[in-house]
């Protein structure tokens, strides 16, 4: 029996050891092609953290991704863009991004857009929520600090299956990571990713935003606008347009426009304004698609221009 | 043992163990009396111990059930088990041993429908099987209450069996259990595939499976014929995983439990479906329930296709009160018969397809059994005859590939790589690849599967689906 038990401890120790190599080079070659992704989520984050240097940068979920086009703010604006939107991705993990623009190296960006969600500070809810983060973020714990820390406090379980093993941040992302070296160039214009086509019903839906305040969440909004107002940073924060019946304010807005009030900060909500709530501008019934979106960016752009000015804030002309 | 067993069970819901301690005293005692016993009171004995674990079942699984359906059809109000003083007493009392014992089990909200006992219906099962088997005169009573109680209780197959007969199991609680080093490697192995099944195949394919189930009459034909073909696989995956992992934890510890899955989306007519198919309980559904009604046979033709409608009508309730479940056990019951009626006709049929009809016939009931598969997992018969006009209606649309886009592609890697594995276990059992004899393939095959965990692994902590049962 002794023979047994010490026959099967070196057998398993060499198994481990085998296993630690095949996951330290795994994980390494994964990290590798993962970092150099010239598209997608991967390249536009990258960018967000890395080399954030635009005049305006936007900040939101998927539907800031598919709706503000750097190209069309541009040309109304005379300034760069860069859309740090990101899938599925909400005020939580945008205020873990947010310190890199603030603390880049020249000069402050000239205005910030974030876009939120009638939901944005209830949407954390539980382990879906923390799931789809995670696999956001374990890839960049080892190298950013925010994100590790923010780990640490949303789900530590995960963050110490990061720690143990390479290739487990990369979870799910093989795929992905193939898919983005293979899409054609226009994919991604400086992080917005259009839509094409509409697959959104014939009529306006009605969809129940009002979940639960999660008070990270809500913390985190503060964080942000804090952290933007306190450097004089123009904030525009914006609900986009979806194409869903009219609904009472939710838990989520209500709490979102007390902190914005705090912080002499406006919202503009166009979540239900009949200019844009046409069927022919949204891809589905939240996302604008490329027209839809084109013609919000442009009224975006004018608004946002009109601001400026009658601030002073020096839009080129 | 018995003690790691408690643990367990208590893990999920402590209070709930005082059920299964209440009918583990009544079929204790049962199978001891009725060895003790003859005539009427010996069958008045099995009868209390019957009585009492259909009751404990019935109460928690069918009450709401039952309770709903007199209220639809009759209009008569009787109080659902949320309003029940038990209930309420039943939430108080878990609470307090979960906070006084401080274990991980889940307190309840108050007013909430309280839970169904985890593992009820596989534990009650295996409590009958043994007063059954004393009483037809095939296990001597167990004497000792700590040996009944673990045959019960053994915390391997506690929540979602095999569901156990006492004759395999009971005599090897008496066996000294020394470590061997091949039964430990093997057991492992197994629970190794029970992973790579449940964790890469099973939970990959609910992500996408769980979108279209969700709302079945929603999608489009090609949609749900995809989701037709992943959902059985899905299922198989996940229940033959956590038996795979039982029988292996078993194993480890020295223990040899039943095969419960022999590869059944290989079968070749329903008849060996469900005979590959959650063997444990179609066995335990033919020796005590079959069998005693006349089986097939024994008391004419019609008779025989009424007793096979009958026991899978109640193999369906088996597994849920719900209506969707009474028809899919229906539905399986009609198709055996009407497979058993056909036979002559499609034997001469297989005849001349020659060497094509293995694969042909596997396909067609892998096929059929995938298109039943929609009234196990839905809600209400309303979606179900939903999804069935869609299909037949051919509802356009294009073919949802789930989110990301990327999903429909994991789901069709992973399902290559079961049949792959299960194809080479099937037909050519002597490839091996985890018990082969060369270390460097064997290792190479432990490498693979484990990065194949790390890599496509769904790691949300998804519950099997089997434990609802």
């Amino acid at each position: 029996m002794r023979n047994g038990y010490f026959k099967f401890a070196y057998k398993l120790l060499i198994l481990i050891a085998i296993m630690f190599v095949v996951d330290r080079v795994g994980g390494s070659i994964m990290a590798y092609y993962f970092e150099k992704e010239p598209l997608g989520d991967a390249a536009a984050f990258a960018h967000a953290i890395e080399n954030p240097n635009e005049d305006i940068l936007v900040y939101g979920s998927s539907r800031a991704m598919h709706t503000y086009d750097p190209r069309v703010l541009e040309k109304h604006l005379g300034l760069s863009i860069f859309n740090c939107g990101r899938n599925a991705s909400t005020i939580i993990y945008h205020a873990a991004i947010l310190p890199s623009a603030l603390n880049r190296k020249g000069p402050l960006p000239k205005a910030i857009i974030l876009d939120v969600t009638p939901k944005e500070l209830s949407w954390r809810g539980g382990e879906d929520g923390n799931a789809i983060l995670a696999s956001m973020i374990l890839p960049y714990v080892d190298k950013n600090e925010q994100f590790e820390k923010m780990a640490d406090d949303l789900f530590p379980k995960e963050l110490m299956k990061a720690k143990v093993s390479k290739l487990y941040p990369y979870n799910s992302m093989i795929l992905n990571i193939i898919r983005n070296y293979s899409k054609k160039a226009n994919d991604n214009i400086a992080g917005y990713v259009p839509l094409f086509g509409t697959k959104a019903s014939r009529e306006p839906i009605t969809l129940n935003f009002n979940a639960e305040i999660d008070n990270y969440a809500k913390e985190k909004f503060e964080f942000f606008i804090k952290e933007v107002t306190s450097r004089h940073i123009p904030l525009y924060v914006i609900i986009s347009p979806a194409f869903v019946n009219p609904f009472p304010d939710t838990k989520s807005e209500i709490a979102t426009k007390e902190i914005l009030a705090r912080y002499n900060v406006p919202l503009w909500d166009y979540s239900i304004d009949t200019t844009f709530r046409k069927r022919k501008y949204f891809y589905d019934n939240v996302h604008l698609n490329e027209k839809g979106a084109a013609i919000f960016s442009e009224f975006i752009a004018k608004r946002i221009k009109d601001s400026m000015e009658k601030d002073n804030y020096g839009v080129r002309q | 043992m018995l003690l790691s067993s408690f643990y367990f069970y208590m893990a999920f819901l402590p209070v709930y163990v005082l059920i299964l301690l209440v009918t583990i005293v009544i079929d204790y005692y049962a199978g001891i009396y009725i060895a003790k016993s003859h005539g009427r009171k010996r069958k008045l004995y099995l009868i209390v111990s019957l009585i009492a674990n259909i009751g404990f079942l019935s109460f928690f699984k069918y009450y709401d059930f039952l309770v709903g359906s007199i209220d639809e059809l009759f209009n008569v109000h009787i109080p659902y088990m949320r309003d029940l003083w038990l209930s309420s007493r039943i939430i108080v009392w878990n609470n307090w041993v979960n906070s006084h014992l401080n274990l991980i089990g889940t307190d309840l909200p108050i007013l909430q429908n309280i839970i169904l006992p985890i593992g009820l219906s596989f534990h009650t099962f295996q409590a009958m099987s043994y007063t059954i088997e004393v009483y037809r005169g095939n296990q001597k009573p167990e004497k000792k209450f700590g040996i009944y109680a673990l045959y019960v209780m053994f915390y391997p197959q506690l929540v979602a069996g095999p569901i156990e007969r006492p004759q395999n199991v009971i005599h090897q609680f008496y066996e000294k259990h020394d470590f061997n080093y091949d039964r430990a490697v093997s057991g492992l192995r197994l629970i190794l595939w029970g992973m790579v099944k449940k964790v890469v195949i099973a939970d990959r394919l609910a992500i996408y499976d769980n979108a279209i189930f969700s709302n079945l009459s929603h999608h489009s034909a090609p949609t749900l014929i995809m989701a037709s073909i992943f959902g059985p696989i899905q299922v198989y995956c996940d229940f033959s995983a956590y038996s795979d992992i039982a029988i292996g934890a078993a194993r480890v510890m020295g223990f040899e439990l039943m095969t419960n899955f022999r590869r059944p989306l290989f079968a070749k007519s329903f008849q060996e479906l469900w005979q590959r198919w959650h063997i444990s309980l179609t066995s335990w559904f033919r020796d005590y329930l079959f069998f005693p009604l006349g089986g097939s046979r024994r008391k004419g033709m019609l008779r025989g296709a009424f007793n096979l409608i009958f026991v899978f009508v109640v193999s369906g309730l088996w597994h849920g009160a719900n209506w969707c479940f009474v028809l899919w056990g229906f539905t399986h019951g009609i198709l055996l018969v009407v497979e058993r009626l056909i036979k002559p006709f499609t034997s001469k049929f297989v005849r001349f397809l020659g060497s094509a009809s293995t694969a042909i016939t596997t396909v067609f009931i892998f096929l059929m059994f995938g298109f039943s598969n929609a009234m196990f997992v839905s809600k209400d018969l309303h979606e179900v005859g939903g999804y069935y006009k869609n299909i037949l209606t051919w509802k356009s649309g294009g073919l949802y590939k789930g989110e990301p886009p990327t999903a429909i592609i994991y789901c069709i890697i992973v399902v290559a790589i079961l049949f792959i594995a299960e194809y080479t276990m099937e037909y050519k059992p002597q490839i091996k690849l985890l018990g082969h004899k060369n270390v460097v393939v064997r290792y190479t095959g432990y490498v693979m599967l484990l990065t194949l965990l790390l890599l496509i692994g769904v790691f949300n902590g998804g519950q099997f689906v089997y434990f609802q049962f």
